[in-house]
């Protein structure tokens, strides 16, 4: 019993530490394909994800904080992933409480559709921070990436999710 | 009286439903009013930054591992290719060599001749680099050492081909740097053997541009750039990289260090102070 609430605990816990991993990650001192590192994140994928199929996993208070987290260690202006995290976060939750839309396909035509709309954010921050958008190419690809990777995130997420449920 | 408590049960789950929202303006509040790096801010995240070094540094060391495997897998790749650049760029050198000590020997006797005082050497530390952040929104890196090695704010980051940029703040065991190539990097540098004067200005790009050159300037691609030392915050003469022009005319420098997927940096204190201080010690100071 003890080690099923233990494991229960550790599977709950799993969207946490890959958002952790993701950041770290991103942190690094190097990055394997040469990409600059941006706003844009796998992150946004999990708690999308959490958010939609499974809310309790990953709360608001921690979406808010993951959201601290990543501004102080990537080094983004204050304030601007606990926002849009909370955006996502929000738009899951709307989309779970109030629309009901459950199908996958749908889901992963939401989150385009919020990713799309937090890259378009982005550049008009960076257009009006500095005038200009540097590494605009890497921004493109790094959005084409996200909209695919929703899937391969999902099930990772899923797989656990539904692990987690056994040992209730 | 059940009514009532049914009623408020059915209340607060419709209060639920509206949780996010508070957060999400408080997200937002948050980033209108602190998207600038406060005092308050740099102090937490120096603070943060230090907790969490050792973790960081954990987690680089296999996948620093890994890179110098493949490095040195490369390495083998291309022994013949490389052995012959060098001996071509050894035979280069050599007649470098000859040059510079006839040099050497001119600089000392006129040095002499002028009475000229020598600038003091600085104290040099060799630094890993933690973090290497390389993106739309900065360009900057975090070195795994702080006061307790004795950085100190202003400090000068070299390689050995060039400038990388200066100590922009220092926590207890890490330090931040700026980059050359960050948007808020401005640096006054001497332009070709003429030493036209201009300021080198980052983008967050890999090529800073240069601006404020003097209307008589004649520059072409391939004409060194150098810290011109003005402002007392780089030393004169640190290499930087050479002018590189675009289709439009614009002028660029090509950095020497390319900045980027660097694992150990100097970190060289010339004892300048030219940096202002932070704006609360600066404060409590006066």
């Amino acid at each position: 019993m003890t080690v099923n609430r233990l494991k229960y605990y550790c599977l709950q816990l799993f969207p946490f530490f890959l958002i952790c991993g993701f950041v770290f990650f991103k942190s690094l001192s190097f990055n394997l394909f040469g990409f600059s590192q941006s706003y844009l994140t796998n992150v946004y994928a999990v708690i999308f994800y959490c958010a939609v199929f499974n809310a309790t996993v990953l709360n608001i208070f921690t979406v808010f904080f993951l959201g601290i987290l990543t501004d102080i260690l990537l080094d983004i202006p204050f304030g601007l992933s606990p926002f849009l995290y909370s955006f996502v976060f929000f738009i899951g939750y709307f989309n779970r409480r109030f629309l009901r839309q459950t199908s996958f396909n749908k889901q992963w035509f939401v989150f385009n559709g919020v990713i799309t709309c937090i890259f378009l954010f982005g550049l008009g921050f960076l257009k009006f921070l500095y005038g200009g958008i540097p590494h605009i190419q890497y921004l493109i690809v790094e959005w084409l990436l996200l909209m695919c990777c929703y899937p391969l995130v999902a099930a990772v997420v899923g797989y656990v999710n539904q692990r987690m449920g056994r040992y209730i | 009286m059940e009514n009532k408590f049914f009623r408020w049960q059915r209340f607060k789950g419709q209060l639920k439903k509206f949780v996010p929202i508070p957060f999400l303006l408080g997200g937002l509040v948050l980033f209108v009013f602190t998207a600038l790096n406060t005092p308050l801010i740099m102090h937490l995240k120096e603070h943060t930054i230090s907790a969490v070094a050792p973790l960081i540094a954990g987690v680089s060391a296999p996948l620093n591992y890994f890179r110098q495997v493949g490095e040195n897998m490369s390495d083998y790749w291309h022994v013949y290719e490389e052995n012959k650049r060098l001996k071509a760029e050894n035979e280069i050198l050599r007649d470098w060599r000859t040059l510079a000590i006839k040099l050497s020997f001119e600089h000392q006797e006129l040095s002499k001749l002028l009475n000229y005082q020598q600038v003091a050497e600085g104290r040099e530390y060799v630094v890993q680099i933690l973090s290497d952040y390389n993106s739309p929104f900065s360009q900057s890196l975090i070195l795994n050492g702080g006061r307790n090695i004795g950085v100190q704010k202003g400090d000068v980051l070299v390689s050995n081909n060039g400038l990388i940029g200066f100590v922009q703040s220092v926590g207890s065991k890490t330090a931040r740097a700026l980059k050359v190539t960050d948007y808020y990097a401005r640096l006054p540098v001497y332009i070709g053997v003429n030493r036209y004067p201009a300021i080198m200005s980052g983008d967050n790009s890999a090529f800073p541009k240069l601006n404020s050159l003097p209307e008589e300037a004649r520059l072409s691609d391939g004409d060194f750039v150098m810290t011109a030392g003005t402002v007392g915050v780089y030393p004169a003469g640190i290499p930087i990289g050479t002018v590189k022009t675009d289709v439009n005319g614009e002028l660029w420098v090509d950095l020497f260090e390319k900045v980027h997927n660097l694992e150990f940096v100097r970190v060289i204190d010339f004892g300048l102070e030219g940096l202002l201080p932070d704006t609360c010690q600066g404060a409590s100071e006066q």
